[in-house]
């Protein structure tokens, strides 16, 4: 049996209170007396099993005060409603008057819920694209955005397959000046609970037949390779709808960083040149279930992913361990495969590439020498335009690959989504509240008070605008680490804003006063709100 | 609530003292906070209780760690810590989802079974274990390994006679919970 006092020297050293020489003289003891190192394992699993035990007991008894908070806000509301509707009788009894007046006044509050552009003539303009419905396009916008426009890609209000010339419309609005200038709703509502949304970029399509709206062939559907400048992840793909007036989820994220690659291309299978395994470096054996996800294996057989000379944390030990899953993952810039391997209590990445086994190799080299020169060929077909801009666009894509990373980066940055619909789409994602709220009130440069339709807040960090009415300026949040711009709309429908600069001093809680410059003409281009404001 | 906590400093001290008042001022406080953050970020209420509990535990932890320096106002770090949460469990949940995305192993790789369920049964038998040691021994010896208290300290808490009774109470305690992890 364990002494006291050695129980002693284990609980110090468990509470984190051995340094220097007495740490030392434990670790030679846990060394050298395996009796101790017995007793210190065992106490060191209790100890973390009492440390889960703990926390359990922590959680539990939160539960029982929600609980218990719970139980009183119902009592509590039960109560109003009660008072609540005691009031009522009385107020219906005494007249009808105020009531009707109070509904009147709720029903005019101002909501952001359809595209509505401060000033017409400011709006973001679309381009413009002709083409021949029957025959398809790959249009260009100016962002570097790609829309591969199929043949029959359109129908009319019946259905019908739309042939002959239409014109394409599309505009981009990146910025949070963009939403404001353009008037885009950036709201979430997820079963009545609003959100913010912060986006990755916002972009319209829409498709005309002799100044008719047409929609999209849900059999032929566009494809847009939309050229964003955010690279992080987690954005969802979402469709404005109408007749809801909501943002409704489309998909997941697809953000990708393109090197060499265009959609014309990668219509035919991409390759790689094979290589050969070497037997004194471990790999794993791997056989991929989505064709989709990396089209380059579509023509190989028999690979295996070989650990990269790069990777410098292989464990040798990983190898005998049973994985209860493993996902693989592209580095667009090495070439080479991230292998994820997980079980519950843990993962490893290790980066890979893959390689061909003896007659295996010699068989994925015909293979490739086959493939190579089918894709040199210039595809047989009646359109070629589509192909003709693709290999323009490979070749300014090349020309980009030998600028600076951060240069082709920024350039090269696409999400790709069909549409299935036409109208606005957009990658976004729901936003936080920052922490910093202020009450304010606005006046002009004479310090007279201002009447305001709206108040938004454009965080150019996290590419978000927020909209605040009069009834909500007593609580205006923004985030102080963000780049911040306040524009606004007078009752008048006059542009008002915040002096560049001015926003920085705002104080980050409280009551403040606020001076807005304000136009005494309506902007008359986008360019000259931007100017204004930033 | 019969104590109100008059500033940062002192609910910091009430959690050191293991008062379950500290715990109650702090769901009263600033659990609606953090709910409003997860609920506001793609979060269902189960996700927020979850994260607030979390917060509350690291709050707990990090206090009771002698480097604990409050740099920041609580609600700041309160704030910090469950975003800080929060979003790790949705980069886990966005993880996962790309996992079942693409690939599968060609040798049979399923978890090791026993393995796996080992660690469940190992928190089951903590549970047992503790019931039957007693609810003496259980808080001695949650006191001194999990809230990190100092003997003499837990003899106050605990009415008890002091400090070396602690210490020999708790002796006795592990001995008997020794035995049960033998046992098995």
């Amino acid at each position: 049996m364990i002494k006291h006092k050695d129980m002693d020297f284990i609980d110090r050293y468990l509470h984190h209170k051995l340094s220097g020489e007495s740490l030392d003289f434990f670790n030679d003891r846990v060394k050298n007396d395996p009796e101790f190192a017995a007793e210190v394992e065992l106490m060191t699993k209790i100890n973390d099993d009492l440390k889960n035990y703990g926390r359990q007991e922590l959680r539990e008894k939160l539960k029982t005060i929600a609980a218990k908070k719970g139980n009183r806000d119902q009592r509590s509301r039960r109560i109003v409603y009660w008072s609540i509707a005691a009031s009522l009788l009385v107020l219906i009894g005494l007249s009808g008057v105020y009531f009707t007046f109070f509904y009147k006044q709720a029903t005019q509050k101002f909501v952001f819920n359809k595209v509505m552009p401060p000033f017409k003539q400011a709006d973001i303009k679309y381009r413009e694209y002709q083409l021949e419905a029957g025959k398809g396009a790959v249009l260009s916008y100016y962002s570097g955005t790609i829309i591969t426009v199929p043949k029959d890609a359109f129908v009319d209000k019946k259905g019908e397959v739309i042939k002959g010339n239409i014109t394409v419309k599309y505009r981009e609005m990146m910025t949070p000046e963009d939403l404001f200038i353009a008037g885009i709703p950036m709201t979430y509502d997820s079963s009545g609970h609003v959100s913010n949304l912060q986006t990755a970029g916002v972009c319209e399509l829409q498709a005309f037949k002799n100044d008719t709206i047409i929609d999209v062939n849900p059999k032929n559907t566009v494809n847009i390779d939309f050229s964003t400048a955010i690279e992080k992840p987690g954005y969802r793909l979402l469709l404005f709808d109408t007749a809801s007036k909501k943002w409704l989820k489309k998909g997941q994220d697809s953000c990708v960083v393109r090197l060499d690659e265009y959609a014309e291309v990668k219509e035919q299978p991409t390759t790689f040149v094979p290589r050969k395994a070497d037997h004194s470096k471990p790999r794993f054996k791997l056989v991929y279930r989505d064709p989709s996800k990396f089209p380059e294996f579509e023509v190989y057989k028999n690979y295996s992913f070989e650990v990269s000379d790069n990777e410098k944390h292989y464990n040798p030990a990983d190898a005998g361990i049973n994985w209860k899953s493993v996902a693989i993952n592209k580095d667009n810039f090495t070439g080479e495969y991230l292998v994820t391997f997980i079980n519950p209590d843990r993962q490893v990445t290790y980066k890979t590439f893959p390689v061909f086994e003896d007659n295996d190799y010699l068989v994925a080299l015909n293979t490739y020498k086959q493939k190579a020169g089918e894709l040199q060929q210039k595809p047989q077909g009646k359109d070629t335009i589509g192909y003709e801009t693709a290999q323009r666009i490979k070749g300014l894509q090349k020309e980009l690959l030998k600028q600076k990373k951060e240069d082709f980066l920024a350039a090269n940055i696409y999400r790709t989504f069909k549409v299935v619909k036409t109208g606005l789409w957009s990658y976004s994602k729901i936003s936080e509240m920052p922490m910093a709220s202020i009450s304010v009130d606005f006046k002009d440069t004479k310090g007279d008070a201002i009447n305001l339709k709206y108040v938004a807040i454009l965080d150019k960090t996290i590419n978000s605008i927020v909209r605040y009415t009069p009834e909500e300026f007593q609580s205006i949040h923004f985030d102080p680490a963000s780049q911040n711009e306040l524009v606004a709309i007078t009752s008048d429908n006059n542009f008002a804003y915040l002096k560049k600069g001015d926003f920085a001093k705002l104080p980050k809680s409280g009551k403040c006063s606020v001076t807005l410059q304000t136009t005494t003409k309506k902007p008359e281009s986008s360019g000259q709100i931007i100017a204004l404001i930033s | 609530m019969k104590r109100k906590y008059t500033s940062d400093e002192s609910l910091i001290q009430g959690i050191l003292c293991s008062d379950d008042r500290a715990l109650e001022y702090l769901y009263k406080e600033y659990a609606e906070m953090v709910h409003h953050f997860v609920l506001s970020n793609s979060g269902t209420k189960e996700d927020a209780d979850d994260i607030f509990q979390d917060t509350v535990i690291v709050l707990y932890e990090k206090v009771r760690s002698q480097e604990f320096i409050l740099s920041s106002s609580l609600k700041t770090f309160i704030y910090s810590v469950s975003r800080n949460l929060w979003l790790y469990k949705l980069r886990q949940r966005a993880r996962d989802h790309k996992l079942n995305e693409s690939f599968m192993l060609v040798q049979d790789t399923e978890v090791d079974a026993d393995v796996f369920y080992e660690e469940n049964y190992k928190k089951d038998k903590m549970t047992e274990f503790i019931q039957f040691l007693g609810e003496s021994c259980k808080q001695i010896l949650l006191l001194f390994y999990y809230e990190k208290l100092a003997t003499k300290d837990i003899a106050a808490k605990l009415n008890l006679a002091g400090g070396d009774y602690v210490k020999t109470q708790k002796y006795r305690c592990l001995q008997k919970l020794k035995s049960l992890y033998t046992q098995k």
